[in-house]
């Protein structure tokens, strides 16, 4: 018997692609630029950025607060009226586009630039795309049923590494810390906050239904502490094995410090598993922009065949991610200095300019009722 | 054959699938011209990246745009 095809995800499910999506940078970024700002206070640094996390969580709680489903491009056209709507999605659709070529030729690099140095990025750019455009094709439903299990498998991966570098730490490393460090942690945290608030991202793939749990109970409790445990585990990792000075001046300073685990002294190079599951994260990552653009894109022009679309759009990100730079360290200056601090003022910017104009049109009496359920979905 | 001209053939390539997936006859409209937007896109931006090195990538025109404090 044929049954309706369920195109909603859950919110335990959206909490889940964010985890993915999260690691894929943070393992990238987050000791990076936590590093650069708080030195050896760089463990603290997350503190400050699950509290701006805990601020878009209850943003998008008082958006969706009467909705049974949560869809945030028919919410911002709801809430903002069709010109302006349509304006917001546009900087939305664009912003997610760069970021999946970004995130797509980042992975390239961090390839050629640990376990393969001879093969041209351009090949590992294509071979990625391809099982992203089935994905997208699938629909979100099948990369969130996909990514239970790539979170399982990336998490385990990431607590037998720790448990690995954990000899190596030296405490010397994230000493001292004294009431002088609180700003540069502030500072750290805020920026790395770039990837936290990008959670608004998986708002946008597919209507999201509410499970047993609210938001706070799903996506504060579980999502957001799970991450708080897991970048403090892996800035630990990383700054505590080879210091801030080191870490600074290096692209990838996670791979270098699993690259100097050894285990009874004859099984090493583990950082083979870490490059797998750094693939499935970026994967995930790399789908879930792609289908957000993709989704605003169709929105906008209210194309009616999203198959036909996907190859063309799947072409565009790759041209786009090999013309984006021409140097690893130029990615890492576009991604710190550029990209995360836009993420951030967007992360909280969109939810916040949502919420505020819809207690405003709702005082007023002039907020149009809620959104019917998408049609641009199969 | 370089790199570059090789990466070009994904175009054409996803033209044949978009093709492929095409099920409605007549053309939806505004799938169709989404997909001329597209393809023009996509073409802008790889004949942009064939001109490497001869011209600025796109990090490098944001760094000239915003330099660092």
């Amino acid at each position: 018997m044929q049954t309706k095809r369920d195109t909603t995800i859950s919110l335990r499910q959206a909490g889940l692609l964010f985890i993915s999506l999260y690691l894929s940078v943070a393992i990238r970024l987050e000791p990076v630029v936590s590093s650069q700002y708080a030195q050896q206070a760089a463990p603290l640094a997350p503190l400050v950025s699950f509290l701006i996390f805990v601020l878009v969580i209850e943003l998008l709680r008082r958006l969706f607060r009467q909705d049974d489903r949560f869809m945030l491009p028919e919410k911002a056209l709801q809430i903002l009226g069709p010109r302006a709507g349509m304006a917001a999605l546009t900087l939305a659709g664009l912003w997610f586009t760069f970021q999946a070529a970004l995130y797509l030729r980042s992975y390239s690099i961090q390839l050629t630039s640990t376990i393969f140095p001879t093969v041209r990025p351009a090949v590992f750019v294509f071979l990625m795309l391809l099982p992203v455009g089935v994905v997208i094709r699938k629909g979100p439903w099948v990369l969130s049923r996909m990514n239970d299990f790539i979170v399982v498998s990336i998490l385990v991966v990431l607590g037998v590494i720790a448990l690995g570098v954990v000899k190596r730490i030296d405490l010397q490393n994230l000493q001292p810390i004294t009431w002088d460090s609180v700003l540069p942690v502030a500072r750290a945290g805020v920026y790395s906050s770039g990837h936290w608030v990008a959670l608004w991202v998986v708002f946008f793939l597919c209507p999201i239904v509410r499970n047993r749990g609210g938001f706070h109970p799903t996506l504060t409790l579980r999502t957001g502490l799970l991450l708080l445990a897991a970048s403090i585990v892996i800035i630990v990792m990383t700054v505590g094995s080879l210091s801030s000075r080191v870490v600074n001046h290096l692209s990838l300073p996670f791979i270098f410090a699993v690259k100097q685990i050894e285990i009874a002294s004859s099984l090493q190079k583990v950082e083979a598993p870490v490059i797998t599951m750094w693939i499935l994260s970026d994967f995930v990552n790399i789908a879930v922009y792609s289908m957000a653009g993709m989704r605003i894109l169709r929105k906008l022009t209210a194309a009616q065949e999203g198959d036909v679309l996907v190859p063309l759009y799947m072409a565009f990100i790759l041209f786009l991610a090999m013309a984006l730079t021409t140097a690893p360290m130029e990615l890492i200056y576009l991604s710190v200095e550029l990209f995360l601090p836009i993420s951030a003022a967007l992360g909280v910017g969109f939810p916040l300019l949502l919420v505020t104009v819809q207690a405003i049109r709702r005082r007023r009496g002039n907020l149009p009722p809620p959104p019917a359920d998408p049609s641009d979905l199969p | 054959m370089s790199p570059q001209i090789a990466l070009l053939g994904a175009i054409p390539l996803a033209i044949l699938l978009s093709l492929l997936d095409a099920r409605r006859k007549p053309w939806d409209p505004r799938t169709l011209w989404t997909g001329v937007f597209l393809l023009a896109a996509t073409a802008a931006v790889a004949y942009y990246w064939t001109q490497f090195p001869r011209l600025p990538s796109i990090t490098q025109l944001l760094i000239a745009a915003f330099p660092l404090p």
